[in-house]
């Protein structure tokens, strides 16, 4: 059972928004760049590409990671869901 | 299953209608025993004689009636009864000297002979060494506080729910007293080391002894939970306990923490108003990090989301869906209150509380209602996912088993907690009790005496379980094998 949560936390840290560290309201142009900023980053090796944050932590930033979160966003659907999430997440009440 | 089929798996009726009697194994573990009674008694007979001839020389009568009582009975009373486990726990075991403590422990009188390797494996595990492989491990209550030790330090889920277990074991199923003082003591240290005075004070309730008492008020004390413990009680509780230099840190912690929290005004918050959805993944983050989460807390995020998955809300969603050139909207709002009701649901089968959910899911609206039968829904399948495990064919060690059923324990108590009686006993006739039954029978002819500790535990259970439900036929037989399974253990 408390594997169920931590997939749950896992689904919610690994929000293409955070991953990306993009605001919710990004354009699709934004996100590609950020994408291409990133893995670019990632495969020269810094530091700082390497971690990324979230409300409940820093979490590790792999290029795999920063693919499938460009791919889940290219989708509008998905795209809705995580930004509903993210904009939940971070935007003051 | 009929009367006649669960008659054929009862322990206590096996075919040849008699209880088993004591194997070789037994036989070689008393043999131990008379040798170790033997050595005991030339050991502590010439000590004893060394003492009594050295003292009675040296004084040469002048002694008073009082001092050769002293000399000749009370002190190698305590050199007997108390000086090797005090040798074994208070010295050898906190300097990392395995093979004293060993032999101390086997010089002990307070330590029985089946005990000795489990005391072993808790100290190793409190030394941090790995836990060893469960192949031909006991079962007994040593091995459990050393599960519990091991990995996450006597805190977490885990933790907790053997340390529940073992608070309310049956009166065949033993507990050694030196177990819930040492062996408890280790799990309250390491549970105030991590400053986890929840899991600390929960321990405590398990031991007994002067250092447990001083170590259950660091715990009340530190947590808040008790009403002004004055310091100078804290401190002569320190000053009659043992282990003073060990616990010394943490009495001046928690006393000057507490003096420095009476001279200032209380903080004031600092966080400010958090949204549902971070209220949501807070919860479950501290659940996934095996945190006790409350199922007020869950009730109080549910009456939340009612007002963030309004009309309003799903309006904006809408809206939004338009602009990302979404076709449907609503289908969309729709997926995404269903993933909230799913995780209240997963959240809720982990959660420790009261049953703030029943009247949290008793309201007539739509999210209430969807909510109740997604919990319900959850709790059959877990009940279903803590069943798989129980295979009366595939082979599962005692320990192993003991933690599989705890699981089932926890499911089965929580349902009960929540949905009442009639919903447990429809359960219990439904999928549990035949599985359940076969599985603990042959765990039991599987690992005889070795499981003996364990299977008194849920056979115990499974009476209980039987009798709330009205089961009788299932009540008389798990006595009777709870009866039986205490007898060939000991």
């Amino acid at each position: 059972m408390t594997d169920d949560v931590e997939n749950l936390l896992r689904a919610h840290v690994a929000n293409p928004f955070f991953v990306l560290a993009l605001s919710p309201a990004a354009p699709a142009a934004e996100v590609e760049r950020q994408a291409q900023r990133l893995l670019a980053e990632l495969a020269a090796e810094l530091a700082a590409a390497r971690r990324y944050r979230t409300p409940f932590g820093e979490h590790e930033r792999t290029p795999e990671l920063v693919r499938s979160s460009v791919a889940e966003l290219r989708d509008p659907a998905r795209r809705l869901r995580h930004e509903w999430w993210a904009r939940g997440m971070t935007e003051p009440v | 299953m009929t009367t006649d089929s669960l008659a054929r798996v009862r322990v206590a009726a096996p075919s040849s209608g008699s209880v088993r009697g004591p194997g070789p194994r037994d036989a070689g573990t008393g043999v131990q025993a008379c040798i170790r009674a033997a050595v005991w008694t030339v050991v502590w007979a010439t000590i004893l004689r060394n003492i009594g001839g050295s003292v009675g020389v040296w004084a040469a009568g002048s002694l008073s009636a009082a001092v050769t009582i002293l000399v000749s009975v009370v002190i190698p009373v305590w050199l007997f009864v108390f000086f090797p486990s005090w040798l074994a726990w208070r010295v050898a075991q906190p300097l990392g000297m395995p093979v004293v403590a060993a032999i101390a422990s086997w010089m002990s009188p307070l330590v029985r002979m089946r005990d000795l390797r489990s005391i072993s494996i808790f100290m190793a595990v409190a030394a941090g060494r790995p836990f060893p492989a469960r192949g031909d491990l006991p079962a007994d209550a040593w091995i459990a506080l050393a599960a519990a030790l091991q990995g996450d330090g006597g805190v977490g889920v885990r933790a907790a729910r053997i340390a529940d277990a073992l608070a309310h074991l049956p009166a065949a199923a033993r507990f050694p007293r030196l177990a819930r003082s040492h062996g408890v003591e280790v799990l309250m240290l390491a549970a105030l080391g991590r400053r986890d005075f929840a899991a600390a004070a929960r321990w405590g309730d398990l031991g007994r002894g002067r250092l447990v008492g001083l170590l259950a008020l660091i715990a009340r004390t530190g947590s808040g939970a008790a009403a002004r413990i004055p310091a100078r009680v804290l401190w002569l509780h320190w000053a009659l306990a043992p282990a003073r230099r060990a616990t010394l840190p943490l009495v001046r912690a928690v006393t000057s923490r507490r003096s420095a929290s009476e001279l200032q005004p209380p903080p004031a918050p600092l966080a400010g108003p958090v949204s549902v959805h971070a209220r949501h993944v807070a919860l479950i983050a501290a659940a996934a990090r095996n945190q006790p989460v409350a199922t007020r807390d869950i009730a109080a995020l549910a009456a939340a989301w009612r007002t963030g998955l309004d009309e309003a809300a799903t309006a904006r969603l809408q809206a939004r869906a338009l602009e990302l050139d979404v076709r449907n909207g609503a289908e969309q709002g729709r997926a995404l209150r269903g993933r909230v009701l799913d995780e209240l649901a997963a959240l809720l089968s982990v959660s420790h509380g009261d049953d703030a959910i029943a009247t949290a899911t008793a309201r007539s609206d739509d999210f209430d209602a969807e909510l109740a039968s997604r919990v319900r829904q959850r709790q059959l399948d877990d009940v279903r996912d803590a069943l798989r495990p129980l295979d009366p064919d595939a082979a599962s060690q005692p320990l192993e088993a003991w933690e599989r059923w705890l699981a089932l324990r926890a499911v089965v108590e929580r349902i009960d907690q929540r949905a009442g009686r009639a919903a447990s006993a429809a359960l219990w006739y439904g999928s549990v009790r035949d599985p359940l039954w076969r599985w603990s029978c042959a765990l039991f002819h599987e690992h005889g005496p070795r499981a003996g500790w364990v299977a008194v535990a849920i056979f115990d259970w499974v009476a209980n379980r039987a009798e709330y439900v009205g089961d009788m036929v299932a009540m008389l037989a798990s006595r009777e094998n709870a009866r039986a399974a205490s007898a060939i253990a000991h």
